[in-house]
């Protein structure tokens, strides 16, 4: 006893540094750490950006101002120079900076003509219509969580004279969208903590109708919960969308652990004393409780094969607070009961949880079978129904600034993200011989609805030669030959040539195609790049191509996510049971499990299915989650039957371990519910999807544990006994 | 909308041009000039521009007769007095109804492009940052410089009015649109110029701007400039324009030197020449 309280002491210390590095844990959402791990792309992609240059950029969309008038012009152009200043900025275009280098500040007529009467700068830097322009930002973020941040901060900050001047303005890009995930994750999952915590704290503490319990309960999952962040901290790692989850996840998973161990100790201090009972308690508890965490542990640690490194942290920083959280419910624990001390129960028996309804399983096991399998058959049909598919856009709520600027310039500008490609020529692209081919490539990426333009080099040399022609608008065509196109190139000044060795590497062969789209959602975006694949392959001998770009990196990550999540589900199945198999020692009971703990992985997707939630980074996770929480009932009602004395009617036994553990396993899931549904208020749509997901998992993991398990029990192992 | 500019002298105000016509003084045809302006300081810079204007009349023993004649403008020049550059072209202007005459209306350029350059002058010193000012004197520029070629238009081609056709151009050149706007025809009229006649030597100097002002991508060429400078400048030794252009592109190659010695020679041939003072003073 002295070991353990010495232990207790210890863990109680280290809380007090703990809680200084978690004050430290920061948030890092970098593009970066969301890109996949397919190396072969991975590298094509870097290429590029060696090649060609950052292909991110922020967007500044300016409406319902008077575009052409010089004062506002002039505010444009001050904004533009102090966008032009912010560290990580590497250029800045648009509309003020062709009205500041080209027209020098004046000829504001002239400016609208030359904006509005050829193509090059349409859907660019100018609708269509010529009421809407943008100002692009091209962004090359230092290495630095917070580089992202202090652009957007920077950016915001210098477009506020555009919004006194009756201009209203929007920013997307990617830069913007991440700064915006990341700033809302970072409030909301703080908020949303908050929330989660203080409910389930106030149903654990009506439910068990003791102040006492509920601090022993708060302080252990407390305690787990700060020692795992501060290891995130201590370990160099930071907080991203998805680990951000990480304190509420720990927090139900470490209550559900002490509850039981709590509500052992009720139980025995009826008719013990206070170490008597602890040590029965802990008797009790230990072996299940280290088995539930074990199998959550190796459940959550089937992530670190996931190719996304957010998801592959969230598994192992899991997995250890879920260790951590066993290390302190078990030393600490029974520390906090004794001193505190927790309350003995009112009578032995809790006479609440002895109705009929806790024996319905084994009352009417062919019902509740029956019941189970109809909903396995129903989630199996609606598995088809869940969409494989991620528009970061849809994690914001539809009135967030973010999400409306998105949609107005995708309405009204040509669109807020690239699609690269990099196309080899068979000669220098300078060459008339080059130009159908190139013409003709970009005229089939165009015909896509989601595309809104192509950017080629060719629209660069077409606007020279027009320049040329003293600007006249119908001059805005090719040149007549390779020796003209040279002749225009040698026009082009530092800035010229600096945009040029954007789009056209130095030896003049291989040329970059940018294609602007105004669709977020994957599928189509992926339909885009098989139709531009199939174009570069049906181009002349002599041409190739690839496709790349920092947004096909993120969608390919994410495919190659669901896909490598569902194999380290299928990978934490076979861990969690063979787990199972181990500690309860049978191979029956382990086969009896398989049920219930598939019932709420399927019920979740089942519900993703009917709500149209899509499955993606954030979503994906909920399955390890149900996995992880459904296997703590089941391991802890599994190891009570088997605890049980081996005389005695089977149904008895059944009955027996039902009134131990039932009391335990529902106000667990009430409290960790309560939790989970109070994620449903944020108004970030990953953790809201999070909460209802694995709330509507950890009440069928309750279900499937109080009644499916013992209709199992009784209608397979009856007449063999239960072991 | 209105902007108003400090010349240093009077305060002018430009105004686009659909308003502009309505907000003219019709007494005084300068339309950039308010006739409800008031000099910034007050009357005692009238007092001098008229002062001015009557030592230049006085000195040309003909105080009853108009300013608008070829020793006003040369003397509007020498003194780089905007207001007296204005004063004269106002008075050509309004007597332009009535002096019809090839003779006149070359004159009316002449003070014209006066006028021009010296807003000009005062558009190259403000700074990038204040646009809406530049902007107020690019109107100014491009009026007087509008008023200059009108007044050219169809007159018989001398060397002397292709000259002036090229520098009013020149003027209006103060941007990349406005280069690949109107060079080529400016540097047309310079060539011309020459073709007429070929020891113009303020054509050699209109031919040798583009070579000093381009960026070398648009043909800009120090070296080029220096040569035909120094071509001028032989055949008009003491020729201001010339001799500043090459102190500027002296020190564009970074003799400042030889920069020094033109611009000393500048103020030799014109000691109110305000760029040289400027410059030398500079340094």
């Amino acid at each position: 006893m002295k070991i353990r309280d010495l232990a207790a002491v210890l863990l109680l210390v280290m809380v007090i540094p703990a809680l200084f590095f978690v004050n430290q844990v920061r948030v890092d959402n970098r593009l970066e750490r969301w890109q996949g791990s397919n190396p072969v792309e991975a590298q094509v992609y870097e290429d590029f950006k060696k090649t060609f240059g950052s292909d991110e950029f922020v967007l500044i969309a300016l409406w319902d101002g008077p575009l052409f008038e010089p004062e506002a012009l002039d505010i444009m152009v001050e904004v533009a120079e102090t966008i032009e200043r912010i560290p990580g900025i590497i250029r800045v275009q648009g509309l003020p900076v062709i009205y500041r280098d080209l027209f020098g500040g004046e000829d504001a007529e002239a400016l609208k003509e030359e904006m509005t009467s050829t193509p090059f700068y349409r859907d660019l830097f100018i609708s269509s219509g010529g009421e809407t322009t943008a100002i692009v930002a091209t962004v090359a973020p230092p290495n630095d969580p917070w580089g992202r941040r202090m652009i957007m901060a920077g950016i915001r900050e210098a477009v506020k004279p555009l919004g006194a001047a009756g201009f209203t303005t929007g920013l997307v890009g990617s830069t913007a969208l991440i700064d915006t995930l990341d700033r809302m994750s970072e409030t909301e999952s703080q908020r949303a903590f908050v929330v989660a915590l203080v409910m389930s704290l106030l149903a654990l503490a009506l439910l068990s109708r003791s102040v006492r319990v509920m601090t022993v309960a708060a302080a252990c999952a407390a305690i787990a919960v700060i020692l795992t962040i501060a290891m995130v901290v201590l370990t160099g790692h930071t907080l991203n969308m998805i680990t951000s989850v990480l304190p509420a996840l720990l927090w139900v998973l470490a209550l559900s652990g002490i509850i039981h161990l709590i509500r052992r100790f009720r139980h025995h201090r009826v008719d013990h004393g206070a170490d008597q009972a602890v040590q029965m308690a802990l008797s009790d508890t230990t072996r299940p409780m280290t088995l539930a965490s074990i199998t959550t542990a190796a459940g959550f640690l089937s992530l670190v094969a996931a190719g996304m490194e957010p998801v592959r942290e969230l598994g192992l920083f899991a997995a250890v607070g879920i260790l951590v959280s066993l290390a302190v419910n078990l030393l600490l624990g029974p520390f906090l009961i004794r001193h505190l001390p927790v309350p003995q129960a009112a009578t032995a028996a809790d006479p609440e949880f002895h109705g009929r309804w806790l024996h319905l399983g084994s009352s009417r096991p062919r019902t509740v079978i029956a019941v189970a399998l109809l909903l396995v058959l129903g989630a199996l049909a609606g598995l088809p129904f869940v969409q494989v598919a991620s528009n970061p856009i849809g994690f914001l709520p539809e009135d967030h600034p973010t999400s409306v600027d998105y949609r107005r310039v995708a309405q009204s500008l040509g669109g807020f993200y690239t699609l690269e490609v990099i196309l080899n020529l068979p000669g220098t692209w300078t060459d008339p011989a080059q130009w159908a081919a190139i013409d003709t490539i970009v005229g089939d990426i165009g015909t896509s609805p989601i595309v809104a333009r192509v950017i080629s080099p060719l629209d660069v040399l077409r606007k020279l030669h027009q320049w040329d022609e003293a600007m006249n608008p119908s001059a805005y065509r090719l040149p007549h030959s390779l020796i003209a196109a040279e002749a225009l190139l040698e026009n082009l000044d530092q800035e010229g040539w600096e945009m040029l060795d954007t789009l056209v590497t130095g030896d003049r062969t291989t040329i970059r195609l940018s294609a602007i789209v105004n669709e977020m959602d994957e599928l189509k975006f992926l339909d885009l790049v098989e139709q531009t694949r199939q174009a570069l392959g049906d181009m002349p001998t002599g041409f190739s191509g690839q496709v790349t770009g920092q947004v096909l990196q993120l969608v390919n990550a994410q495919q190659t996510l669901i896909t490598s999540q569902l194999r380290s589900l299928g990978l934490a199945l076979l861990v969690v049971f063979t787990v199972i198999a181990i500690g309860l020692r049978s191979v029956r009971l382990t086969a009896l499990s398989v049920l219930p703990n598939v019932i709420p992985l399927l019920a979740a997707f089942a519900l993703m299915a009917v709500a149209g939630i899509t499955l993606d980074a954030a979503t994906i996770m909920v399955a390890s989650i149900a996995l992880g929480i459904a296997v703590d009932d089941t391991v802890h009602l599994l190891v009570a039957i088997s605890r049980e004395e081996k005389n005695g009617a089977a149904t008895d036994r059944l009955h027996h371990a039902l009134e131990h553990v039932g009391p335990a396993m529902v106000l667990t899931t009430v409290a960790a519910c309560i939790g989970f549904f109070a994620l449903m208020t944020s108004a970030f749509v990953p953790i809201r999807s999070f909460g209802l997901l694995s709330g509507t998992a950890m009440i069928v993991a309750l279900a499937a544990g109080l009644w499916l398990v013992p209709a199992l029990l009784v209608s397979f192992f009856r007449e063999r006994g239960i072991e | 909308m209105r902007e108003e500019i400090d010349t240093g002298h009077w305060r002018l105000e430009a105004r686009p041009k659909a308003c502009r016509a309505k907000g003219s003084d019709p007494r005084s045809g300068w339309r950039g000039l308010r006739t409800d302006a008031r000099p910034k300081h007050s009357i005692r810079w009238f007092k001098i521009h008229l002062l001015t204007l009557c030592f230049i009349l006085a000195s040309l023993g003909a105080s009853a007769e108009s300013p608008c004649n070829p020793e006003s403008i040369t003397a509007a020049q020498q003194s780089y007095d905007l207001g007296v550059a204005i004063l004269v072209l106002e008075a050509c202007e309004l007597e332009a109804p009535v002096r019809t005459g090839e003779a006149h209306r070359e004159l009316v350029a002449r003070a014209a492009l006066l006028v021009a350059e010296l807003h000009r002058i005062d558009f190259e010193a403000a700074p990038k940052s204040k646009r809406p000012e530049r902007r107020a004197l690019g109107l100014l520029i491009d009026e007087a410089a509008d008023t200059g070629l009108k007044s050219l238009k169809d007159l018989p081609e001398t060397s002397e009015r292709l000259r002036l056709e090229a520098d009013l151009l020149a003027t209006k050149i103060r941007s990349d649109y406005r280069g690949k706007k109107y060079s080529k025809k400016m540097k047309a009229a310079a060539a011309r110029a020459l073709e007429l006649d070929p020891s113009n030597a303020r054509a050699i100097v209109s031919q040798a701007k583009p070579f000093l002002f381009a960026e070398t991508r648009h043909g800009g060429d120090l070296e080029e400039a220096v040569r035909r400078l120094g071509e001028a400048l032989i055949v008009e030794p003491t020729l201001e324009s010339a001799l500043l252009l090459r102190a500027l592109a002296y020190e564009r190659q970074g003799e400042t030197e030889a920069s020094r010695i033109d611009l000393k020679a500048a103020l030799a041939a014109n000691p109110q020449c305000r760029p040289a003072h400027d410059r030398l003073k500079d340094r």
